[in-house]
């Protein structure tokens, strides 16, 4: 097998940076880990899908990235500085370069402002430029995400979904942020909308150099526009790697029940459905007490290894990461 | 073969204090016995009405016209009286979300139970072993003590499981699905429309299932009806979708998708925005303004021709075999 250059050799640099990032609740029930032990590399102008379950941690994990949310262990560096030492007071300038477009954009756009206003918004809020030079930037920003000059001065109830999340990513623009955090951005749009928001998202990623971290449960999405992808599985980072690659191959028995079943065209129809069980038995969170694989309970491949050891995150020949001690039988081209 | 749903010239109109919607535009339809047809559309399709209108559930601002013929009688037609011995016993429906549709201070046994004890069709204890025999059957474990438990105590994917054992236990011979996946994981999903599919097959019974995810109705179902406008434009057995698809929409939609056996790259898309609740329907083409193949005729409303065997397209212009 050819291997491709490292990443690292085309490097900009490292932008963001969890290590060790754990992040628990007390619920009645207990401790819950929504993260645990969870280390992310975000590299200037790389684009990383973050991909799981329900209650696999992903929103958990991008709070924390946008400085919402703070671990309980671990440290969150942003652009050489350990963010997650700092004083909730001097957190503005970096929760600056950290922008964010939710999954509804009516909900997430204030409705008794204009178009316009909602993207000048957040420049007011910064106290960045006069309102002359705010509307500049806004009317620039609106142009690139492709809304005409027709849209400026309506409401956002009054223009389509479609629309209402060009205006949200151009909000999220406007403070230049240095990544952008887009959590299920365009699970609620029609697909022949959701594929010119796609295109865009490509566009300003090589046009303006972004980069973002994509969380979405549609797999085909995240291929589609992210570099790396990361598999999380109650808390845990299970696999990691280059999205063409993991997609291609996956390697851990979790990654592979997920990528056989995305429902998916190709040159002549459609994929078939998996055939018998991808998993067994249901999603038990056993996470915080047990000591074995989390994934133990649900695999059909597990040992009894599984059940006492928990399987580091390592990586494997070709630079990828998982965490499965059975990840080279697995994975039909690793080694 | 004879068919056990037959639509005819359905239309749906919705009227407000003077605001008039019109949802469904004359649909025709028909689903032979056993067979699983699915309903694709965007949002403010119509699909959805389409779903409740068969299942006469639509809310009282709502005026229906034409035919629905199940099993040779015009439901439309039927007094309510009769119209609810057929609902939950011949027609059972799922719905996207289990939670919002299942009582949270009840037993799921209980709920499970109630079309059989609601219509006669046993005594409780007869009940009960049938519905733990469902619950088995759908894939849950342990049903006899699963029985007795609360819906909080069911994740998302068993109380769909569940849904299906209710909508299963008067052995309808039509099952209504409507987006009943959507709010599921990917792992899960695949696991309910592995476990539609054989129940389907082993009991012989007829399926509509309403999605707006077009892979998903291609793995589903035999033929698929893909809506627009509330007009069925084109009507096409399901392992041809990709080959044979002549409406340019659908060829339009199945290219914006994105795949996962090809290398990225930029993604076709529709221009324009699909046609939005409320919005008057042009008098030609519903698709016209956002075709790219549009032509003077397309000002006049193409009827839903057959191009070849359960295969129908209303295009004036259909797209040819591989073509885009």
């Amino acid at each position: 097998m050819i291997r491709e250059p490292a990443r690292s050799d085309l490097d900009l640099g490292i932008l963001a940076r969890l290590h060790n990032v754990t992040k628990a609740y007390h619920t009645r029930h207990g401790e819950l880990l929504a993260c645990d032990q969870i280390n992310l590399t975000v590299r200037k102008g790389g684009s990383v899908g973050i991909v799981g379950e329900s209650g696999s941690g992903k929103s958990t994990l991008v709070r924390i990235l946008q400085l919402i949310v703070r671990p309980t262990e671990g440290e969150v560096w942003l652009d050489e500085v350990r963010v997650s030492s700092l004083p909730e007071r001097k957190l503005k300038p970096y929760r600056r370069n950290v922008q964010f477009v939710a999954q509804d954009p009516f909900g997430s756009l204030f409705p008794h402002m204009t178009v316009i206003q909602n993207v000048m918004e957040p420049l007011y809020v910064h106290g960045i430029g006069d309102r002359t030079s705010r509307e500049g930037i806004a009317l620039a920003l609106l142009e690139q995400v492709g809304l005409s000059s027709d849209h400026l001065f309506v409401y956002p109830h009054e223009i389509s979904g479609g629309q209402q999340q060009r205006v949200a990513i151009a909000r999220a623009l406007s403070l230049s942020p240095q990544l952008l955090i887009l959590d299920e951005a365009v699970a609620s749009l029609d697909v022949s909308i959701q594929a010119q928001v796609l295109n865009l998202l490509q566009e300003l990623k090589k046009g303006l150099g972004l980069t973002f971290v994509f969380v979405s449960h549609n797999l085909a999405v995240i291929r589609q526009i992210c570099d790396e992808t990361v598999v999380m599985y109650l808390g845990r980072i299970v696999e990691q790697g280059n999205s063409r690659e993991l997609f291609r191959n996956p390697s851990h028995p979790y990654t592979q029940a997920l990528v056989r079943s995305i429902p998916a065209f190709t040159a002549t129809g459609v994929t078939p459905l998996p055939p018998g069980k991808l998993m067994t038995g249901e999603l038990v969170n056993s996470s915080g007490t047990s000591q074995g694989c989390s994934y133990y309970p649900r695999c059909p491949f597990a040992e009894r290894v599984c059940l006492n050891e928990n399987p580091e995150l390592r990586q494997l020949r070709d630079g990828r990461w998982v965490s499965c001690h059975f990840a080279e039988r697995l994975g039909a081209f690793s080694e | 073969m004879t068919d056990l749903l037959k639509i005819e010239d359905l239309h749906v109109v919705f009227s407000s204090t003077g605001t008039v919607v019109r949802a469904l535009n004359g649909l025709d339809l028909s689903l032979p016995v056993g067979h699983a047809i699915a309903i694709v559309g965007e949002s403010g399709s119509g699909k959805s009405t389409l779903a409740s209108a068969i299942m006469r559930i639509l809310p009282s601002t709502s005026s229906t016209s034409g035919r629905v013929l199940f099993d040779g009688q015009d439901l439309l037609g039927l007094p309510s009286k009769e119209m609810r011995l057929i609902r939950g016993r011949s027609i059972s429906m799922i719905f996207q979300n289990p939670t919002m549709y299942l009582n949270p201070t009840k037993t799921v046994g209980q709920q499970i139970i109630e079309p059989l004890l609601y219509h006669h069709l046993a005594t409780p204890a007869q009940a009960r072993k049938k519905a733990i025999d469902l619950l088995d059957q759908v894939g849950i474990p342990d049903p006899d003590h699963r029985f007795r438990n609360y819906p909080f105590e069911f994740s998302g994917g068993m109380l769909q499981r569940a849904m299906i054992a209710m909508a299963l236990i008067t052995d309808p011979k039509l099952l209504i699905a409507d987006e009943p996946t959507t709010a599921l994981d990917v792992t899960v999903q695949a696991e309910i429309l592995v476990l539609l599919k054989a129940l389907r097959k082993d009991r012989g019974m007829s399926l509509i299932f309403v999605t707006h995810d077009l892979a998903v109705a291609a793995q589903i179902a035999d033929e698929i009806y893909v809506m627009y406008g509330g007009l069925v434009v084109e009507h096409i057995n399901s392992s041809k979708i990709v080959t044979e698809r002549a409406h340019p929409y659908l060829g339009g939609l199945i290219r914006s998708i994105p795949r996962v056996d090809v290398d990225p790259g930029p993604l076709y898309f529709i221009p324009g925005q699909p046609i939005r609740v409320g919005e008057e329907l042009p008098p030609g083409c519903v698709f016209a303004a956002r075709c790219q193949y549009r032509q003077p005729i397309c000002k006049e409303r193409p009827a839903l021709l057959p191009v070849s065997q359960s295969h129908d397209v209303a295009c004036w212009l259909p797209l040819k075999e591989g073509s885009a």
